[in-house]
């Protein structure tokens, strides 16, 4: 580590240098520099569930949020709100589904939650509203349903006898 | 997306409704259905639901995977609270996290208090359906019961139940953290709560505090600091400013404060020389302060204005806490004007007619980042609008439309917002006589392009024929997403004619003439199954639900 600056190693053996505050918004990172005494002496930290790609774009958000407050804690009382994705975020995410499955991947992994919560609210804005059948073809899903399981769910989604 | 692990496809849940993970991803596959089964986080809203998916979810729901439960009678004497009852399995709501009973009356309330389990309740937000409750010894005793409660951190009592806290023994309070009085409260209570609540840190007054029982006060109150209280918000406040001073002398730990106040008819608005001494004697850590003050029928002089602008320009205000006033008038006879921080803070904005703004350098700190969920734009001049900032979370938006409206304007306002975050859209339409062809056009492309819309409303009084033929055409072309609908008929065709165009409809209100309302009944009982009606004076509202299939 080289003054505030740190070298993060993807799976496929491409380093990028990243300032310490930035790398910092991922909880894992933090832990190793900090819990487990990681020191400037390190030259690299291996990441090896993320490859250089998804690793890029990684430090591309978190380099664009280095300012943000502090996401808040897991609240099971929140409001669900799809619709609070800034502009930036939209732009940044308008990628092929594959990308965006790994950035969640990733997110998860190195535990920054702020890039988790908004790529997990695109996958569910890419849900909402939409049918079973093009869910399905959205996200390439095959039915393994038998006939008489898809009759025990049409019997389940029944509702209201004639008076 | 199935190979993505469980907890991240529940983590994609988690900003999902109910329905759409029970209806529709449970039906995707065998694994997906697995998936749903071990969800444990489910947030059940029963609000504004068809009848058929409310019936179905509360089939279909484990209860002791739901974590939040909203429950509400969302119109005048409509009992869906009374429909979730009969679903008795309240004892397994083990997971319950939050409840929200939204004018609820007290017998299910009671009910549902003395069925449920609500030992691992956090937050608890009810309200009752009338305004002034005296409740039964036994439900004191169970609301007593919840709030008293060791993991209760959030609390929101939207009717005039708090006097429930007197009936509580002060040390037991301690865990509330966030607490919502929705009703005028008084002092005496107020600081009762307080007293009680060591750990409160944000304590939100919706419908302001009185002063009249002041005089009540045991006087050791008057010489306590209540140092928890960090964050304060009084909303809707009509009495004289003096109170306000009595209780941010007993919080002088504020960092936050908003306030939200229309002043007394015969008392003038405090200027910023009264905040600027209150702040920097009683306040000291305050480092947020916004407020929207108004004022109805107290005329000032144009110059008075300009002064009293003026005292929140001084460098405490502009460069030492760097919050910027900007001060609005009603142009033509200053009989109403308004003093407000930037970013606007009140959650809804009326736009009015003839609103004038006085030259400030603080208007080019108006920003999209306000608060304002819902606009209110009334026969409000191109010009006036203009000058106000982009409402980019506004939701709700309300339209006022007379015979001067134009399309222009129409057009204005909808740049003014985010159209596809709108969900919902009220037409209120006054003495209009024909309704431009334009107009009508522009409008339909608006509604059009507003995408999450769930609920419209196209009103009107003093409508003539001709307007009444431009309602008609737009049946054909209203959204077919709506949930919602409220809108003025004139003949029993168009109910077949909208209920054919709108098939996701929850609920739709009719406005009708009387005779016509009973013919519509009379459709609901020969054409659908199980629809609730409730008829009121020129209107109808129906709870929908299945449609008769035809021979």
């Amino acid at each position: 580590m080289a003054g505030n600056k740190i070298k993060l190693q993807s799976n496929d053996g491409d380093t990028f240098d990243v300032d310490v505050e930035i790398a910092k918004q991922s909880a894992t990172i933090k832990t190793m520099l900090e819990d487990l005494g990681m020191s400037e002496e390190d030259d690299v930290i291996p990441l090896p569930n993320v490859n250089s790609a998804i690793l890029k774009k990684v430090i591309q958000w978190a380099t664009h949020h280095k300012d943000d407050p502090p996401p808040p804690e897991d609240d099971e009382n929140r409001e669900k709100n799809l619709s609070d994705i800034s502009s930036w975020d939209q732009d940044f995410l308008k990628v092929d589904q594959g990308t965006l499955f790994e950035l969640i991947l990733a997110a998860n992994y190195l535990d920054i939650k702020g890039l988790l919560d908004v790529t997990c609210k695109t996958v569910a804005n890419m849900i909402k509203g939409r049918t079973p059948e093009e869910i399905r073809r959205q996200f390439n899903i095959k039915n393994d349903f038998t006939p008489q399981e898809e009759e025990q769910i049409k019997k389940e989604n029944e509702w209201c006898e004639e008076k | 997306m199935d190979t993505l692990p469980v907890e991240i496809i529940h983590r994609i849940f988690d900003h999902l409704d109910a329905q759409t993970i029970l209806f529709s991803i449970r039906c995707l596959s065998r694994s997906f259905r697995s998936i749903v089964n071990s969800y444990e986080r489910f947030t059940l809203d029963l609000k504004g639901l068809s009848q058929q998916d409310f019936h179905l979810l509360c089939r279909l729901i484990k209860p002791e995977n739901v974590i939040s439960l909203s429950l509400s009678n969302e119109f005048k004497h409509s009992d869906e609270i009374v429909s979730f009852c009969p679903y008795s399995r309240h004892k397994q709501f083990t997971r319950l996290r939050r409840l929200t009973l939204e004018n609820i009356d007290e017998g299910p309330l009671k009910f549902l208090l003395r069925e449920s389990n609500l030992t691992s309740l956090t937050s608890f937000p009810v309200k009752f359906r009338r305004g002034d409750d005296r409740l039964a010894k036994t439900t004191e005793e169970f609301l007593a019961s919840i709030i008293t409660q060791l993991k209760l951190e959030k609390l929101e009592f939207l009717s005039n139940i708090h006097y429930i806290f007197a009936k509580v023994d002060c040390p037991v309070l301690s865990t509330i953290r966030y607490l919502s009085i929705g009703y005028c409260i008084s002092l005496h209570i107020l600081c009762h709560i307080l007293q009680c609540s060591l750990h409160l840190h944000t304590l939100i007054l919706k419908n302001g505090f009185g002063p009249w029982y002041l005089t009540n006060m045991p006087k050791s109150y008057l010489s306590t600091t209540f140092s928890q209280v960090q964050s304060l918000t009084i909303e809707n406040m009509y009495n004289e400013i003096d109170t306000v001073d009595e209780l941010l002398s007993l919080t002088s730990s504020l960092n936050y404060l908003k306030i939200i106040f229309t002043c007394n008819q015969m008392k003038s608005m405090p200027d910023g020389h009264y905040w600027e001494i209150l702040i920097q004697s009683k306040l000291i850590q305050l480092n947020k302060f916004e407020f929207f003050f108004d004022q109805y029928k107290f005329i000032k002089p144009l110059e008075e204005l300009e002064s009293m602008k003026s005292t929140f320009q001084t460098s405490f205000w502009v460069e030492h806490k760097q919050w910027f006033v900007v001060c609005e008038y009603e142009g033509t006879s200053l009989f109403y004007y308004r003093f407000y921080t930037l970013p606007i803070c009140t959650s809804e904005f009326k736009c009015k007619r003839s609103l004038k703004r006085l030259p400030s350098s603080a208007v080019t700190m108006m920003t999209e980042n306000n608060t304002v969920k819902s606009i209110h734009e009334y026969y409000n001049k191109e010009e006036a609008m203009i000058t106000y900032p982009r409402f980019v979370k506004a939701t709700d938006l309300t339209i006022g439309v007379n015979q001067k409206f134009c399309s222009s304007l129409l057009s204005l306002i909808y740049q003014k917002v985010d159209v596809t975050k709108l969900l919902k859209i009220t037409l209120n339409i006054n003495n209009v006589d024909t309704m431009a062809e334009d107009l009508f056009k522009n409008f339909v492309l608006c509604i059009e392009q507003a995408s999450n819309l769930s609920s419209l409303s196209i009103c009107g009084r003093h409508i003539n024929s001709q307007t009444y033929s431009n309602m008609r055409n737009i049946y054909s072309v209203l959204p077919r997403q709506i949930k919602h609908l409220e809108i003025q008929i004139d003949n029993l065709n168009a109910v077949e004619e909208i209920l054919m165009r709108c098939n996701n409809l929850s609920t739709v209100k009719f406005d009708a003439e009387n005779l016509l309302i009973k013919e519509i009944t009379q459709w609901f009982i020969n054409n659908t199954i199980n629809s609730i009606c409730w008829k009121y004076y020129q209107s109808i509202r129906v709870w929908l639900g299945k449609k008769r299939k035809s021979n």
